[in-house]
């Protein structure tokens, strides 16, 4: 039989419930802005019915669980989405620093230099006989070897800056992953309480966000609400704890080792893959075309040098034009940097003879690099292109995935995302039933009231 | 779908940044006056414009070799133009002195009249231009004819006084620049013959008839030299003109693939910094709104 104090009850079990709801509103709206949260709510639940002569009576409501609201698929299109761009945006900015370095198109960039060291030999067959234009040759052979050092010492450093950035990058990587194993263990925790962890899981997946920008991520979900996350087939967190990495350089490579295994991991993407992809394979890359350029010159500019003959008395010959065999040691020979008479201008010792500067000239137009198809100024300009394109894909494959991942967010926060309009409603509704419930529990002392007056 | 202030707030950022981003590239061509200013602007076009770069740069260069060799083959042309009329006085007097009735005075008289042109040729055949001997063929350092002391005899640089000096002057072309002291003087033939002619009038003879027929063989193979050094000079002023306007193709040309569209790209400016206001003002309305603004205010 239901009496008042029932009447109470429900009324009392609304004040909580919807007070409960108004806490949790209030946290939403106090976490609108916060990184990864996931906005919650409160089941309410009918009471248990009691059964009364008249049928059964419901006894109010009850506030069941407390949920964060997120969507496990899109969190996974997330973390998969995230690493290419990590990686494209990485190599922009290196692959930024390299084409820095080689300043084309410009009127002081290699190319350029390398025009002017040919027209100095034109300069020269035209005049082999003035001194003038052999101090020109050597100035521009200058000019080219130091262009060569400052291009090929700028692409060697953004190179070892990367092993730098490699350090801080598997630093912040180890700290994520032994995060998101320690939150592991509290969420399994709680999941065995029968309780939602929600602001757990939402730091952990914070984390993982995180971590899948670095690099790529596989991320399965153990049924406990806790996950195991796998870098390049290696376990690196679960709730049975961390596996750190560590890198190792083996010859010119960096190779990423998880825990104590001897194998090296894989890691193909994310911006820890796009310095590695950078550190191991480009710029080597780019380091060897612009070596094979000095060192094309070097010997053809020599073979063809020192077959000729130079204007001192008597004539020198067999003397090479450049020293060195790369980028970084290319130099002019200090034998014509010295004396510019020993530039051999002559095929016959002759003063007027221009027929080796004619040569030398014409070795711009000669197809020597590559098997015999590129002149060595195409062969450089093929290699500038080729880093121009290398950002250019890089560039599009970033602003091309950086859509992908504001969809996927505007989609996630769709789900999980705090609004303030649909918090304000609540807020409303949540304080009518307040208020409502109180003027129920008003109503109900004025009939106590009313009763025990009766009473008396 | 539902939408949350945070993603309101991050695609308006987002599209703000974008639209920032190409306004940023716009007044950087617009600024340098230039679409590609790093590779990566254009990849493609990068490399056109390295290759323009390297033609317009040589044929700067066959500008600058074309302008060398002109004044070389001006000074040339003159020097033999000179030597003809030597050449011409040589003959006039061999005219008179043939005469026969000539007392041996008027015959001192021709022979240092013949002594002085011969003078005046060897200085001629050792004419420099730009500090080098223009008739020692490839030794041009080295003074290519020697009138002994006593003046009794001409010598030719023992090293050579031949060889063509050949100058680019356009893709592919080299063009012979100069006229060696063998083609233009026959070696010393020519100063042989006015030592003959000089030594004989001293001793009172008289120059032979096979001798006046030499001197017009040497006016016409002086010609014919003459006759080179001009062709070399017209050749050089057409090439001249075909440089100037092949720069002015390449550069065309390179304008093309690397100059900005000043126009086009002014418009497109435009277009995104209205576009940008835009946003900014539906942004300034949009981002305050929520429920917030209204509720309790009735």
């Amino acid at each position: 039989m239901a009496g008042l104090n029932d009447v109470m009850n429900s009324a009392r079990s609304a004040l909580i419930a919807q007070q409960l709801a108004l806490e949790v509103t209030s946290n939403n709206v106090a976490n609108a802005n916060t990184q990864g949260y996931s906005r919650q709510r409160v089941d309410f639940e009918e009471s248990p019915s009691v059964p009364t002569n008249y049928g059964l009576l419901g006894t109010g409501v009850t506030a069941d669980n407390i949920g964060g609201l997120r969507d496990s698929m899109i969190d996974q299109q997330f973390w998969g989405a995230s690493d290419s761009n990590g990686m494209a945006t990485t190599q922009e900015t290196i692959l930024s620093q390299v084409e820095a370095a080689v300043n084309e198109p410009s009127d002081n960039g290699l190319s350029e230099t390398m025009n002017s060291f040919f027209s100095a030999f034109q300069s020269l067959s035209a005049q082999p006989d003035q001194s003038a234009a052999r101090n020109n040759v050597v100035q521009q052979g200058q000019l080219l070897a130091q262009s060569f050092h400052s291009i090929q010492s700028s692409i060697a450093q953004s190179q070892s800056n990367i092993v730098s950035d490699v350090q801080s990058q598997l630093a912040n990587i180890n700290q994520l992953t032994s995060d998101i194993s320690n939150l592991d263990v509290k969420i399994a925790n709680a999941t065995s309480q029968g309780m939602q962890a929600s602001d757990l899981v939402d730091q952990r997946d914070l984390k993982i966000d995180t971590l899948s920008g670095l690099v790529k991520v596989n991320v399965s979900d153990e049924g406990d609400g806790s996950v195991m996350v796998s870098v390049g087939g290696a376990l690196v967190a679960s709730k049975s704890g961390a596996v750190a990495l560590t890198s190792n350089i083996t010859g010119s490579q960096i190779q990423i080792f998880a825990g104590s295994s001897t194998q090296p991991t894989q890691i193909t993407s994310g911006e820890l893959g796009g310095d590695l992809q950078c550190y191991n394979t480009t710029i080597p890359g780019y380091l060897s075309s612009l070596n094979a350029t000095a060192n094309a010159l070097i010997t053809q500019v020599n073979t063809l040098h020192a077959a000729g003959y130079g204007i001192d008395t008597p004539p020198t010959t067999g003397v090479d034009f450049f020293t060195g065999t790369s980028a970084s040691d290319i130099n002019v020979n200090s034998a014509v940097v010295n004396d510019p008479n020993e530039i051999a201008a002559s095929s016959d010792g002759t003063a007027g003879d221009n027929q080796v500067a004619l040569a030398l000239a014409n070795l711009q137009n000669q197809p020597v690099m590559n098997g015999g198809t590129q002149t060595i100024p195409q062969y450089y300009a093929s290699f500038v292109s080729s880093v121009g394109s290398a950002i250019d894909a890089a560039q599009n494959t970033s602003s091309n995935q950086q859509l992908v991942i504001n969809q996927l967010q505007t989609q996630r926060s769709s789900v999980s995302g705090v609004s303030i309009d649909e918090e304000m409603t609540n807020l409303t509704m949540f304080q009518n039933a307040y208020q409502a419930a109180s003027e129920v529990v008003n109503v109900v002392d004025e009939l106590m009231q009313t009763l025990i007056t009766m009473v008396q | 779908m539902r939408v949350t202030e945070s993603s309101i707030a991050s695609s308006f950022l987002y599209n703000i940044n974008e639209t920032n981003e190409r306004i940023t590239q716009e007044q950087t061509e617009l600024a340098t006056g230039k679409a590609v200013n790093k590779v990566s602007d254009n990849p493609q076009a990068t490399g056109t414009i390295l290759q323009l770069k390297s033609l317009i740069s040589n044929n700067t260069q066959y500008q600058q070799n074309t302008t060398e060799a002109q004044s070389q083959a001006q000074a040339t042309e003159s020097a033999l133009s000179s030597f003809t009329n030597i050449m011409i006085s040589l003959k006039g007097i061999l005219a008179q002195a043939t005469n026969g009735t000539l007392s041996s005075e008027d015959q001192q008289t021709y022979a240092d009249q013949v002594d002085q042109l011969l003078g005046q040729g060897v200085d001629l055949a050792n004419t420099q231009s730009n500090g080098v001997y223009i008739f020692g063929g490839t030794n041009t350092l080295q003074q290519p004819f020697t009138l002994a002391a006593d003046d009794s005899s001409v010598t030719a640089n023992p090293n050579g006084i031949t060889g063509s000096i050949q100058v680019p002057v356009n893709e592919g072309i080299n063009q012979t620049v100069n006229i060696d002291g063998q083609q233009a003087f026959q070696g010393t033939a020519i100063f042989n013959l006015m030592i003959q002619v000089r030594d004989a009038l001293q001793s009172g003879q008289s120059p032979t008839t096979a001798q006046a027929t030499s001197v017009d063989t040497y006016i016409d193979d002086v010609a014919n030299a003459t006759g080179k050094a001009g062709a070399i000079m017209q050749n050089l002023t057409a090439n001249s003109t075909m440089l100037s306007n092949q720069q002015t193709q390449l550069q065309q040309l390179l304008s093309v693939q690397q100059d900005s569209d000043v126009a086009a790209v002014t418009l497109k400016m435009n277009q995104d910094q209205l576009d940008l206001q835009a946003a900014l003002s539906s942004g300034a309305s949009v981002l305050p709104a929520t429920l917030l603004n209204f509720l309790g205010k009735t």
